[in-house]
């Protein structure tokens, strides 16, 4: 058992017994990753924001019927990709928001690329572009191969994780990851044809 | 015979590093004969890079105080869950069953109302605007008398639903975090005396359900004063008013414990540490505060004792016992012989009858905010070769006692320096260097793993997030190489890092055909 383990367990039992101080740093330890998620899903930060804070509400509601031997993770990323699924399948039209995906590269893309030498300003734009591309892929993806690309890409969770999460088989978690990776390639080909080194 | 099919499900097994040796020599003889396939899988090493350098988007400042927000009712722990409310059962026998029907079901019509108005999930402020709205129409309907008459109710009366109600409408009516705080203490006062009636008449049945409220409102009002203050609001005076609501709230347990007969009396215990742990929490909070006309309580023992890490900071902080701070100092109440039970004035060592959630666990929640000048680094390095990246972390508040740990395995290819800062100083960026070094030999692969940071030997969150790709050997490539981002000097030697040993042997069969692979999720 690693320290991050021991410590993530122990504020799990004091949230369950209502300790919403040891919620709270479980909220904080999973709120980017569950952000995230949620905004990668939906693509429109303010309704990213609103399911993932329903997600950690949902979770700590349902913390009593989580069995502690099982990792925590897994557990919170399916309530909420479930909540996102179900969310886009009651919207009435699919939106992509590439104002989002502009908004949240233009804050977070030139700070992150930290390890980069070649930060010259046509670089940089380059890598936005390339960015910014590839989420608006992500976001014209099907909702369930857009889920399976989240679960495994970012969250790094397995196959058999991803088809506990999702409920569905691993034949199916295999298919739908294998043809989103095919049409995520194809949609961002043209920016390595071209030799942009993102 | 492997077919084009096949080949690409192989192919992105072998991404995932999920592929066996004969899996592995079956995709590579197809894609040396299929040049169909080696177009069409050219782009897949790239779209891994692509989607491990995708930044993070930043959280909303607000987030995580939106989700306490939104944290009405704590989820009744094992053994203490609210009873399921028998639609025949008789008015006033359990009272924690009508208060959880009660604001079960309003939080339902909110919500139904909310998300029937709305096409999306709509604020639990305006849920509480409709619930309101609700409420005041229905006791309308009911006739004006009503509301006065069930304001004076007790839990075993009929009307006590009426008067529970009226209370939500008080909640939903108040205007802001502060406002709503007090009213929760106000109803925290009212649980309470209920208690002491229901004790004095003999109904203990009816006084673990109020307990179990009094501890929620007093939480739900500490919440909303941390809510409030981390948003910046004066609280002062807020805390000046709790604190003079628990001094009296303290008078009356005392009273309470004296007389509720022994079937009731660990209910009493309960209320007498969730009053512990709220005065303590007022007294954090406090402390955080611009100056308050609090009275300074006489540092206990246990207080001053009580490691720098512990002391207030933003969020989350609960002393294990302080004081329970008096205007004119009451002595600890005599304890009669035949109980073993603490005075409610702590003493200077720590009560046993201290809450759980009190006691110096061997990890409390962190109320340490730190921040990473990045979410996370990216890089790839080819065998042989190191890199050095040069990162920073600030923290909200001053720490002490700050370790780096790198997680394995990511913690076989880099370190950190330093390792450990004696203190670090609020607000304060720490510059840390991440040195990178693939010893010649290593597999080709992603290495996954953080840069954690330790106050005092716990880990806090977040960590700095490390994607590292061991890049494919030179040589010709059946599949384009993967464009690095981050490339390392491939002239560089390995850093004698100690410790730091090629974890696999070489390929067996390094063939000019040999891949970029993705073996490091390993799963």
């Amino acid at each position: 058992m690693t320290q991050e383990g021991t410590a993530e367990q122990a504020w799990i039992r004091q949230a369950r017994t209502g300790d919403t101080q040891a919620f709270a740093a479980l909220v904080q330890k999973y709120q980017s990753a569950i952000y995230n998620l949620t905004y990668r899903l939906l693509g429109d930060s303010e309704e990213a924001k609103d399911l993932a804070q329903e997600a950690f509400l949902r979770a700590y509601r349902a913390l009593p019927t989580f069995q502690a031997d099982k990792p925590f993770a897994p557990w919170l990323y399916r309530i909420a990709t479930n909540l996102c699924l179900n969310w886009l399948a009651k919207r009435r039209l699919p939106t992509v928001s590439l104002d989002a995906a502009l908004s949240a590269d233009e804050s977070a893309g030139t700070a992150l690329e930290i390890g980069d030498h070649s930060s010259e300003p046509q670089a940089l734009l380059e890598r936005q572009e390339c960015h910014t591309a590839l989420r608006r892929a992500i976001l014209a993806l099907p909702p369930e191969q857009r889920a399976v690309i989240e679960l495994r890409h970012f969250q790094d969770l397995s196959y058999q994780e991803i088809a506990d999460v999702l409920g569905i088989p691993l034949s199916d978690v295999k298919s739908r990851l294998f043809r989103g990776r095919r049409w995520l390639a194809e949609a961002l080909r043209e920016f390595w044809s071209d030799d942009h080194l993102h | 015979m492997t077919t084009c099919t096949e080949c690409e499900e192989l192919y992105n097994l072998y991404l995932d590093g999920l592929l066996t040796i004969e899996e592995e020599a079956r995709m590579q003889a197809h894609l040396a004969a299929c040049p169909a396939c080696r177009r069409a899988l050219s782009d897949l090493p790239q779209l891994f890079a692509a989607l491990d350098r995708l930044p993070e988007a930043p959280v909303p400042a607000d987030f995580l105080a939106g989700v306490l927000g939104r944290l009405a009712v704590p989820p009744a722990a094992a053994g203490q869950r609210l009873p399921v409310p028998s639609p025949r059962r008789a008015p006033g026998t359990t009272v924690s069953a009508r208060l959880g029907t009660l604001r079960q079901g309003l939080a339902g019509l909110g919500e139904w109302l909310g998300r029937s108005l709305l096409p999306r999930p709509v604020p639990r402020r305006l849920a509480r605007v409709a619930v309101a709205l609700a409420i005041v129409l229905a006791l309308v309907l009911a006739g004006g008398g009503l509301s006065a008459a069930a304001a004076q109710s007790q839990p075993s009366d009929p009307l006590y639903g009426v008067k529970l109600a009226l209370e939500q409408v008080q909640l939903a009516a108040a205007l802001n975090d502060t406002a709503r705080a007090d009213t929760y203490f106000r109803l925290a006062d009212t649980r309470l005396q209920e208690t002491a009636q229901m004790a004095q008449a003999g109904r203990v049945d009816l006084v673990s359900g109020l307990v179990g409220e009094y501890e929620r409102d007093l939480q739900n009002g500490l919440t909303l004063a941390q809510q409030a203050q981390a948003q910046g609001q004066d609280v002062s005076s807020l805390l000046a008013r709790f604190q003079e609501r628990l001094r009296r709230q303290q008078a009356l347990l005392e009273a309470t414990r004296e007389r509720v007969p022994g079937p009731g009396q660990p209910d009493i215990e309960r209320a007498v540490n969730a009053h512990q742990r709220g005065y303590a929490q007022v007294l954090t909070l406090a402390g955080e505060a611009s100056p308050v006309s609090v009275a300074a309580p006489t540092p206990s023992a246990t207080a001053t004792a009580a490691p720098p890490t512990a002391s207030p900071t933003a969020l989350v902080a609960m002393p294990t016992a302080a004081p329970l701070p008096t205007a004119t100092p009451v002595p600890p109440t005599p304890v009669p012989a035949t109980a073993a039970r603490p005075p409610l004035t702590p003493t200077p060592s720590p009560t046993p009858t201290a809450p759980p959630t009190a006691t110096p666990t061997a990890v409390g929640p962190q109320p340490v905010q730190i921040a990473w000048s990045s979410p996370g680094v990216s890089a790839i390095v080819a065998p042989g070769a190191s890199y050095v990246v040069n990162v920073s972390f600030s923290s909200v508040t001053p720490l002490r006692n700050v370790s780096l740990v790198v997680t394995s395995p990511l913690d076989r290819y880099a370190t950190v320096s330093p390792a450990s800062f004696a203190s670090v100083a609020a607000g304060a960026a720490n510059a840390v260097q991440v040195s990178i070094a693939v010893p010649a030999g290593t597999k080709p692969g992603l290495v996954t793993g953080m840069v954690l940071l330790q106050v005092e030997g716990q880990p806090v969150a977040p960590g700095l997030k490390v994607h590292l790709t061991v890049a494919r050997p030179s040589g010709a490539a059946v599949v384009p190489p993967t464009p690095t981002e981050v490339e390392a000097t491939p002239t560089a030697t390995p850093s004698p890092t100690p410790g730091m040993t090629p974890t696999s042997a070489p390929s067996p069969s390094p063939s000019p055909g040999h891949n970029p692979g993705h073996a490091g999720r390993g799963r």
